[in-house]
């Protein structure tokens, strides 16, 4: 069985963008919140953070851009750009809310919602879930030896995802959770990449 | 654009996922050792590192054997089994004294940046056998592996605690470095 050079490098380029941007980010957040930097280090690291997370939206386009392209049918192109809309939105929604968590006196209510927390957790799985089972769409025999592995990665992505995102309820996220997100990632950009 | 062997790159991704998933368990074991609770608890997590620990070794192992075996040239050979030994030294020894093995290991900064340098040294020795392996070579079979040593550099600065106190994402950029290896050993 061989996989597609061309497709699996259009893959995995927007994927590596994602987890990059993903490590960036959360790594200068967390400076901006401590207190060893000074001012204008927080500031620098701030504007960091934008820009990684800017890469990491860019890099999920990017993914169910090249998911999509491989499709012809209507149905599974809808799928690939709902499950991206719902995932984009649910990304952005958890990061402003955990944006306002360290400053809580000055945090609008609504970030303190946890009907919000529950829906983007249920966001960012269904996006996911759907971006995995779009991209094993496209594979012939999928009922065959294919089906198993798309219900796999879709395990592993949405577990992950969920874990990630739930940061401040489950310990060691941090290690274990990107971990898993990454495994996850680099596993739906192979099975895009099936030839 | 090459293809990929996608037997070759399952070949090494279970090792590379081996070794990365005994990292994560060492370090949550560590990190719940040296935090407050029963002692009977506390065994558990200490029994959870050497798991890690050796799924660690396992993993690295088995990576050192498939990345070698599709290497005709003896010299080649050597030369990617004191990379992987390189590696392991360089993960193994400063965790000595963490673990309690060898309570006499003093972990000062000159071993410290040793075996850091040991260990960078170890990950552009696997990098160089691929790249000067691969025949004939191509842009991606150069890229690839380059990738592969900054991940997995990166992921080695950002989780040592006594480096940086942040070690938030070594365990994705270690994924990611490993995987970048797989891939290239798996170019057809």
């Amino acid at each position: 069985m061989l996989v597609d050079g061309k497709q699996f490098v259009y893959s995995i380029s927007p994927v590596i963008a994602i987890i990059v941007g993903h490590v960036i980010y959360a790594n200068s957040m967390q400076r901006t919140t401590d207190n060893t930097s000074d001012a204008h280090r927080k500031k620098v690291f701030k504007g960091l953070a934008y820009a990684a997370f800017a890469l990491e939206l860019a890099g999920i386009v990017g993914l169910a851009l090249s998911i999509g392209f491989l499709h012809k049918r209507p149905f599974e192109v809808t799928v690939t750009t709902t499950s991206t809309v719902i995932l984009l939105a649910a990304v952005v929604l958890s990061q402003v809310r955990r944006f306002f968590t360290p400053d809580s006196e000055a945090a609008p209510a609504w970030t303190k919602s946890k009907a919000l927390l529950w829906s983007c957790l249920a966001g960012v799985g269904v996006g996911t879930l759907g971006l995995s089972l779009s991209a094993s769409l496209s594979l012939r025999n999928m009922f065959s030896l294919r089906f198993p592995q798309a219900l796999v990665i879709s395990a592993i992505l949405t577990t992950t995802a969920w874990v990630v995102y739930l940061e401040e309820d489950v310990m060691f996220t941090d290690i274990g959770g990107n971990f898993g997100m990454t495994l996850g990632w680099l596993w739906l950009a192979y099975m895009n990449s099936l030839s | 654009m090459p293809s990929i062997d996608s037997t070759m790159l399952l070949l090494g991704m279970i090792p590379a996922m081996t070794l990365v998933s005994g990292v994560v368990v060492y370090k949550i074991s560590v990190k719940s050792v040296s935090d407050e609770g029963k002692v009977t608890t506390k065994n558990l997590w200490t029994i959870g590192t050497y798991i890690g620990m050796t799924l660690m070794m396992t993993g690295l192992l088995c990576l050192g054997l498939v990345f070698s075996w599709s290497i005709r040239s003896k010299a080649w050979i050597a030369m990617m089994c004191i990379s992987v030994l390189f590696i392991a030294l360089g993960i193994y020894i400063p965790e000595l004294g963490t673990l309690g093995i060898v309570d006499s290991v003093k972990v000062t900064d000159a071993i410290k940046y040793s075996f850091l340098a040991m260990l960078i040294l170890g990950y552009i020795g696997v990098g160089f056998v691929m790249i000067s392996t691969k025949q004939p070579k191509r842009p991606v079979s150069v890229i690839t592996p380059l990738i592969g040593i900054i991940a997995l550099v990166a992921s080695f600065l950002v989780g040592t605690q006594e480096l940086t106190s942040y070690n938030y994402g070594s365990s994705a950029l270690a994924t990611l470095g490993w995987s970048a290896f797989c891939f290239t050993n798996s170019l057809v």
